[in-house]
């Protein structure tokens, strides 16, 4: 078992309306390399805020403390990458990085990959990260081990919600799964282009040929998810996160695009992280499951321990909470009461 | 007699310039403390119907049968009045509520324009609508904005129990609430229904609180009812393609891994 991923200690406050809130309360654990793991919990567990610093996506605003050690030393990269002079530098000690300005004016690729990311990346709580934007987004990732900080896109692929704000409207689908293919691949648009159609019908999108020409608004919900998915893992990430990627879907739809999520993880090896706030859809993917309550971890385990033998009366609630088609009905429930 | 007969309900819109039908000769009684529950994936027609028997859109053929009187012939005052019986609670409750309104100025606004109250009742007949769906009266001065998903969800309710109806419209009412909380909010319904006699159309995409809550369930495919019955029947041993599609994929606890 190695750790593709240590997390340590990790807190994220958040300012609103001029009071801290915390988001992550110290939260530690370790990601092992081609695991599946789920983060589960309510709303306000800190869950998407643990995706978001492990992306490096969180908020503008947003103060981080403790560590993620990412191990690049295992980095299995299709090929050798140099990471663009316009990444914002990254001090090792603690977290706090120079601010995309820092930066300057960053050069073309980075640009364009930007933009690409961007259309992946959009629904940031107060940010409308346009393609017209351009530049680096404000990333404020916590501090990196003694490796270099995983780069979303390249190392992480992210899959959010909504796909709909995800994609940018206005750009075909083929387009924005072949940016990220040309700038974290080094390809050339054509090479970058014929990736994105094998990408297509990796996801099983019927007609890939046209798909590539779509927009998003003539896709429906689960192929827009399908070619968020594509984009995501483009540039052949070693790590993919979902964070809620199937709860705006139907339950149909939702098993099929998580179905298609672990065969494309088995296929190329990834390592999951799968944000859910559902306990038997979770459990239905990963190897282990982590239980977020108020920014805080109260149990990690394999999924088989912890569904039959849940240590925490949290993860008991959350499990007698839950509606299965062989649960006792709540009907039955009253009327004996009745 | 049943609060409510729909009969051949059909809706008709253009996807370009081809016609299809959203709802497609459809027909469903419900009767009184009686919960009906639509099923079905993504544009099968769920909430199209509940937009139809509410009245915020109108049919191209069918009948709505609404306490046994013609509920498609009434306009004016007289489907204002009967509106009163028919309340509705949606998804997302900060959607359907002025988010800078006061919980009190929600649960006002009902008994105002039925004349359910006086100017004078009404705050406590306000106190007694929380009572009911378990809030402090002190919420009252609360902003909507303020409280939490559960909370507003509660409000949701008053506000709709307000006017004493006989059917709730609850389209995906439980949809975006934490477990734990929809739990409870699944609880408070079924209390008011036996308190009450109320009558709800159920629609959810969520075949385990169906199966939860509701005792006869219509399951729609592409705009037509697939196979309707008992709940928990149904669920047990779906007959049509969607029918066992849709227990297919929900999500199990017990199932083995591969």
């Amino acid at each position: 078992m190695t750790a593709l991923l240590s997390i340590r200690d990790l807190r994220v406050r958040y300012r609103r309306d001029g009071i801290e809130v915390p988001a992550l309360k110290g939260v530690g654990l370790e990601v092992v390399a081609g695991e599946r793991l789920a983060i589960i919990g309510e709303s306000g567990s800190g869950k998407s805020t643990l995706a978001l610093a492990v992306a490096g996506l969180l908020a503008r605003g947003a103060e981080i403390g403790g560590t993620l050690e990412w191990s690049a030393s295992q980095s299995q990269m299709p090929r050798s990458f140099a990471p663009p002079s316009g990444l914002p530098a990254i001090s090792p000690a603690r977290g706090e990085i120079g601010s995309s300005a820092d930066g300057s004016s960053p050069p073309a690729t980075l640009e364009i990959g930007e933009g690409g990311d961007d259309g992946l990346i959009s629904p940031l709580a107060g940010e409308m990260p346009g393609r017209a934007e351009g530049g680096v987004p404000e990333r404020r990732p916590p501090a990196i081990g003694e490796n270099q900080a995983p780069r979303l896109g390249r190392d992480i692929g992210f899959v959010f919600q909504d796909p709909s704000s995800s994609l940018d409207p206005v750009m075909p689908v083929g387009k924005q799964i072949a940016e990220v293919a040309c700038t974290h691949l080094e390809l050339t648009w054509p090479e970058a282009f014929a990736k994105a159609k094998t990408l297509l019908q990796r996801v099983r999108l019927p007609d890939p040929d046209s798909a590539l020409r779509a927009y998003p608004h003539q896709l429906s919900g689960g192929q827009k998810q399908r070619v968020a998915i594509a984009a995501a893992i483009a540039a052949g990430p070693r790590l993919l996160i979902a964070d809620e990627a199937t709860s705006a879907l139907d339950t149909i739809v939702q098993a099929e695009i998580v179905a298609l999520i672990r065969r494309l993880v088995a296929e190329d090896g990834m390592t999951l992280i799968f944000i859910s706030h559902d306990i038997a859809l979770a459990a239905s993917l990963a190897d282990r499951i982590a239980v977020l309550r108020h920014g805080e971890l109260v149990e990690l385990g394999e999924t088989r321990r912890l569904i039959e033998a849940p240590r925490h009366a949290y993860t008991r609630g959350l499990l007698e909470a839950h509606l299965g088609l062989d649960a006792k009905p709540l009907l039955d429930r009253q009327g004996a009461s009745a | 007699m049943s609060v409510l007969a729909v009969s051949s309900l059909t809706k008709r819109y253009r996807r370009g310039s081809k016609p299809f039908a959203a709802v497609d000769d459809v027909s469903f009684e419900i009767n009184p403390a009686e919960t009906l529950a639509l099923a079905g994936p993504s544009g099968s027609g769920k909430s199209t119907i509940a937009r139809l028997v509410l009245r915020l859109i109108e049919p191209d053929a069918g009948r709505i049968a609404f306490e046994g009187a013609d509920f498609l012939a009434l306009s004016g005052a007289a489907l204002r009045a009967r509106r009163a019986r028919l309340q509705m609670v949606f998804q997302d409750p900060l959607a359907a509520f002025n988010p800078r309104a006061t919980v009190a100025r929600v649960l006002d606004d009902p008994l105002r324009i039925h004349n359910i109250a006086t100017r004078a009742e009404r705050p406590r007949r306000i106190a007694a609508l929380l009572e009911r769906v378990g809030l402090d009266a002190g919420l009252a001065a609360r902003a909507i904005h303020e409280i939490s998903g559960g909370q507003r969800q509660r409000v949701a309710i008053a506000r709709a129990i307000a006017t004493r109806p006989s059917l709730i419209v609850l389209d995906e009412a439980v949809s975006a609430l934490d477990v734990s909380v929809r739990g409870q909010i699944l609880e408070l319904l079924l209390d008011l229904q036996r308190q009450e006699r109320i009558a709800y159309l159920f629609i959810s995409h969520d075949l385990g609180v169906i199966r939860a809550v509701a005792h006869r369930v219509v399951i729609l495919d592409a705009g037509r009812i697939a196979e309707s019955g008992d709940a928990r029947a149904v669920i047990a041993d779906p007959q049509s393609a969607i029918g066992k599609a849709l227990v297919a994929a929900t999500p199990r606890l017990t199932r083995s891994r591969p």
